[in-house]
Formats: C-alpha cells, structure tokens, sequence
C-alpha cells in the first residue's frame, strides 16, 4: 500500500496497512525560533547526522519550520507532503518593528511565536466603520489569480507520485484565529455577546473578498491534491470558547462555510481542520458539516485524549495529531513515549480513523531522542501485519 | 442609595453589560457609596460569580471577558475619585508578569483585570519579564503577592529562575508566589517552590484571598 492509499483509508475509515504518519505542515512542524535559545530542528538534524541542511524556514508569523528535510520526512515515514497557496508578499513596517500581513494583520517578532502588536479592527465599532476597514485582500490584485499554482502542484505530484499532497489556505481558510488576530481575543469574544452586528458584517466581508481567491486556487490544484487544510481555534484547555447556543447561532454557519466552499471547488479532496483546545463540544457539529479529519487533538485538554475522542466521535470523523506536545514529548523518555504510541495505534487498528502527527507544533524544549522514538515507534508498532500478531 | 444597589452592581457585572456598570458606578458614587463599598459588595461578589460559572461550564469567554470590561469601565471610574482626594484603600497590592522569552498576555491580563476588580493594587509587568524586573518590582511596590504567567513548556522553567533570584535577593519570604498557565497544575508550583497555583482568573482571585488568609 502507498502513502497515499494509505491516508486515503485512514481518513475513510478504514483499515491501513500502517498507521498514516505525517509532520511538517503549519500546525504539526517543529517550532525553531531565531529569537530564542532552542533550537530543536537543527539540534534534530545534528542528531541524525544531518549536516548539510538548508537554514530552517517559516512563514513570518510563527516559527514552525515548513522546509524540514526530505532526509528527515522519509526516514520518519511521513506520508503527506503539503504546498501552499500565493499570497502577496509580507510588508514590514520599520515604525512598530512589527510584520504586516494579510488583512493588515500585524505581528511583532520574537519569542517563540510571533505576536500581534496591535489589532487593526479592535477599535472599530460601526458596521460602517468594518465595511470600510482599508486593508482588505483585494480579490482582483493579480497575485490571487494563483498562477503557475497548477504548475506547481504538478511539478509535486511528479516528485512524489505515491504521498498524499495537501495545501495550506492560511488566513484564506480560518475565521476564529484571524477575528483573535483583528480584533483581540477579548474584544472578538465581547463582541460576540454584545455587538453581534459588528461580527456577522465582519464575516460577510470575509467571505466576499475571500471566495473569488480560494476559487481560484482550488480550480488550479483540488483535482491534483487529495487534502486542504483549514484552522478554527476554538478552545481553551478547559473548554470551548463559547456556549454551544451561541456558536451554532454565531459560528456554525462560517465554519460551515469554510468547509462548504472548499467541497464545492475542489470536491474530491479531504477536508482536515486545525482546531486547537478543548472543543469536544463542536465535534459532532463539524461532522454533520462534512468535515472529514479534525486535528491536533490536544489529549491533555478537557475530554480531547484519543480514548475519549474515538469513543465518542470514532464512527463520524476522522483524527489528526494526538500524540501530546505538552508533557509526553518534552518531558517523559523514549520508553514512556514508545509505550504511548503502543497504546494510541491500540486505539485506531483495525478501524483507521487516525494519521498520527505530534498534537501541535513540537515545542523547543523537546530532545532529539524523543522526537525520533515518536517517529520510530510509529513505523514499528502501525504495521497492520505486527498489530494482528502482537 | 442604600445596600440594596450596591448590590446591582453584582447583576450588572454578570450581564457583562459595560454602559449600565457605568451609569451606576457614578450613580453610586453621587449617592455617597464609598469606592470599597462598590467593590466589595458589588463588583467583586459579581465576579466571583462569573468565575465561579465559568469553572463549572455554564459562562465562557464572551461572559468573562465582558464582565471583564464591565471591571476595567468601574475600576476607571473609580480610580478617577483617587485624584480628587477620596482614595480607595486598595486591599493588597500584586506584581504580575508573564515570564522571560514568553509573549502571551491573555491570561495576565485577564487575572489582572480580576484582581484589580476585586480590589487590589495591580503592578502589571507584562509580558517577557526578566528576573530583575521582578526583584525591582518587589523592591519599589513591596507587593504582598507576586503571580506569574507562562503558556509554553519551553518558558514555564523560568518560573523557578524567579523564584530562586527572589531567594538570592532575600525578598523571598516578603511575598506569596502564585502561579499560573495552561500547562501548570499544583504539583508543578510546589516542585519551583511556588505557594500557590491558580487555574484560572475566578481560581486565581480566590487563591490570593486565602494565600493573604
């Protein structure tokens, strides 16, 4: 069975030959931050005796690295290699020292995540006033007609002939982190309770400036890739954001915009989501949108360990990640993380329903030797063959 | 005005609805209420509340970061009768940070806006502080609790590095250490020698309170 096969069963549920194995895409990379003192992707290419490897790569904004080493990726099993889209290029406004992006959205350098500087549409508090917010993406700027995208995409498929490929929308493919971005979290979340008016607009301009540029990029590539993905943060680690009333009533319907618009364009494709947090509470929600795979899993949110997840929601939606960033890869050994990894591939054979990939990006403090017993004990213990013995 | 509308306050703040708080905050002080009394009896049972709601599941953020709002628009208010000579007797004063090479001010803010609503004096460092920064806060505010924030595993240590300066410092046993971040829990505050660890804002408050007994 190839790779591709191989993630394609998975997220249709069905048995793989292996357990599906994927890293390196925005949400499930490495964090290696020019700013700080680790740096665990080049100390992870030092372990492996990795010399000549490029200079670590991220879009502006985090610091998870998207160019991890081929070397790296084939050694670890990783089934899914990701593309993304054109966007015009970041500005950087030498005034605040921030990075100024898509949307106007504006992050200041550092750490071990980029963060914003100022919400360009916190203040912003008549219908008027975000209708005429300056800095949206314009549809008709040449950049988003995507072209030499397909040509992409095909160059790709040529050179992995057998992976699952998927793209990356980014800011084209999220509302909840874009409105925490805009508008603040707290102010997005007051605004939700007290000045819905202010949301749904912002929502509707969303979608009107966005959909002539998401069209264009699935037209060019929906029917060569096989996943896209889009983000909706929505919980905290105890819970989700919002009351369920209030996110069927507020946000249900762009989500299920998101995902709509995504089918409608490139209707062969997999629809994975990014969704950080405790947000058990939206799942069977996402489901009845059609979502085919929810990602990371955060086990050590509220109700989000795999156990509970595939008991409750196994028979309706795929996962995505789940092996836990927080504790077990930075903190426990290679013994403790191979006996977990036993343990999650218990849980997901023979029904599939499951790609691994580390529970979000994996943080700075993490050992090489941890990183690679995750990866190993992957390949090890997914075999379909060595499951039905053991 | 009597008790009963300073007991408003309470209803107001758990509605999260920021021009009422106003309008009655100024309405309760034209009336005569002292600034603690308001506080008190009005927005801090309030926000007691909303946490308490908030850790049992029934509120979430758009209820408690308006109450928030709510305890930003009345500490103002209030505030502003300190120039004129009426001063609140803040209860307890508190040094806030969130730790070296950590960003995330969320969850600091959040606490801040908590206690400042409860009323305690908030030294708010912000985020990515240093050591220094710490020991040069309790030495010039002499703070009687000193509470740090961190979101990442990889910034959390840091805690420990304050702890261990305030040791060196000798201004270790001047102060209560409280603790707080999504990848913290209670034993990982006594390991750094942290006094106390706090869940969230609402768990926050309520350890201060009884750290300062």
């Amino acid at each position: 069975m190839k790779p591709r096969e191989r993630v394609l069963r998975a997220i249709e549920r069905n048995e793989p030959n292996r357990i599906p194995i994927d890293l390196g895409a925005m949400c499930w990379s490495i964090v290696d931050s020019p700013h700080m003192r680790h740096h665990p992707y080049k100390e992870l290419c030092k372990y492996l005796g990795i010399k000549d490897y490029a200079e670590p790569s991220s879009e502006p904004l985090m610091y998870e690295v998207n160019n991890i080493d081929e070397r790296i990726l084939e050694r670890f099993g990783v089934d899914v290699r990701y593309m993304y889209p054109h966007f015009p290029p970041f500005t950087y406004d030498p005034q605040g020292g921030a990075i100024v992006g898509l949307f106007g959205v504006r992050m200041k350098p550092g750490g071990y995540y980029g963060d914003p500087d100022y919400y360009p549409m916190r203040d912003l508090d008549s219908v008027e006033a975000i209708e005429n917010y300056p800095n949206y993406p314009n549809p008709d700027d040449p950049v988003y007609e995507q072209e030499g995208l397909r040509e992409e995409a095909l160059a790709l498929r040529e050179k992995f002939p057998d992976h699952a490929l998927g793209i990356e929308l980014g800011f084209l493919g999220v509302v909840f982190d874009l409105s925490e971005v805009m508008f603040g979290l707290d102010r997005w979340m007051y605004n939700l309770k007290n000045r819905p008016d202010l949301w749904h607009v912002w929502m509707g301009m969303y979608f009107r400036v966005t959909d002539p540029i998401v069209k264009n990029i699935l037209m060019a590539v929906g029917d060569i890739l096989d996943i896209v993905v889009i983000y909706n943060d929505y919980g905290t680690q105890q819970g989700p954001y919002v009351s369920h009333d209030d996110y069927v009533k507020h946000l249900k319907p762009y989500e299920a915009r998101l995902i709509e618009r995504v089918k409608r364009w490139a209707p062969k494709v997999k629809v994975l989501m990014h969704s950080c947090g405790s947000i058990y509470d939206v799942i069977k929600d996402r489901a009845e949108m059609a979502l085919d795979v929810q990602n990371p899993m955060n086990p050590l949110a509220k109700n989000m360990n795999p156990e509970y997840l595939k008991e409750h929601f196994g028979d309706i939606i795929s996962f995505h990640g789940g092996v836990d960033i927080q504790r077990l890869l930075p903190f426990g050994t290679p013994d403790e993380i191979r006996q977990r990894i036993k343990e999650l591939i218990k849980i997901w054979m023979p029904t599939g329903g499951w790609i691994a990939a580390p529970s979000h990006n994996i943080q700075p403090d993490t050992p090489p030797q941890n990183i690679v017993a995750m990866y190993e004990a992957l390949q090890e213990f997914g075999d379909a063959k060595f499951f039905r013995e053991v | 005005m009597g008790e009963l509308d300073v007991r408003q306050m309470n209803d107001v703040v758990i509605k999260g609805d920021v021009t009422a708080a106003a309008c009655l905050t100024e309405e309760l002080l034209k009336a005569g209420n002292d600034a603690a009394v308001i506080v008190e009896n009005g927005l801090l049972p309030g926000l007691r509340t909303v946490g308490d709601k908030y850790a049992a599941g029934e509120f979430f953020l758009p209820e408690l970061f308006s109450a928030g709002e709510v305890a930003k628009a009345v500490v103002e208010i209030l505030a502003s009768t300190v120039k004129k000579g009426d001063a609140i007797a803040y209860k307890r004063t508190v040094v806030l940070g969130t730790v070296s090479g950590d960003v995330h001010d969320i969850g600091l803010n959040l606490v801040a806006a908590t206690l400042q609503g409860a009323g305690y004096k908030v030294i708010n460092l912000g985020k990515d502080t240093i050591a220094e920064e710490y020991i040069d806060a309790v030495k010039e505010h002499k703070p009687d609790i000193v509470g740090m924030s961190a979101l990442l595993t990889a910034t959390m240590s840091y805690m420990k590095t304050v702890i261990d300066a305030l040791e060196e410092s000798g201004l270790r046993d001047k102060v209560k250490i409280i603790v707080g971040g999504p990848s913290l829990d209670d034993a990982y505050a006594r390991n750094i020698g942290a006094d106390a660890y706090g869940r969230d804002a609402g768990d926050g408050l309520r350890k201060v309170e009884s750290l300062l007994g």
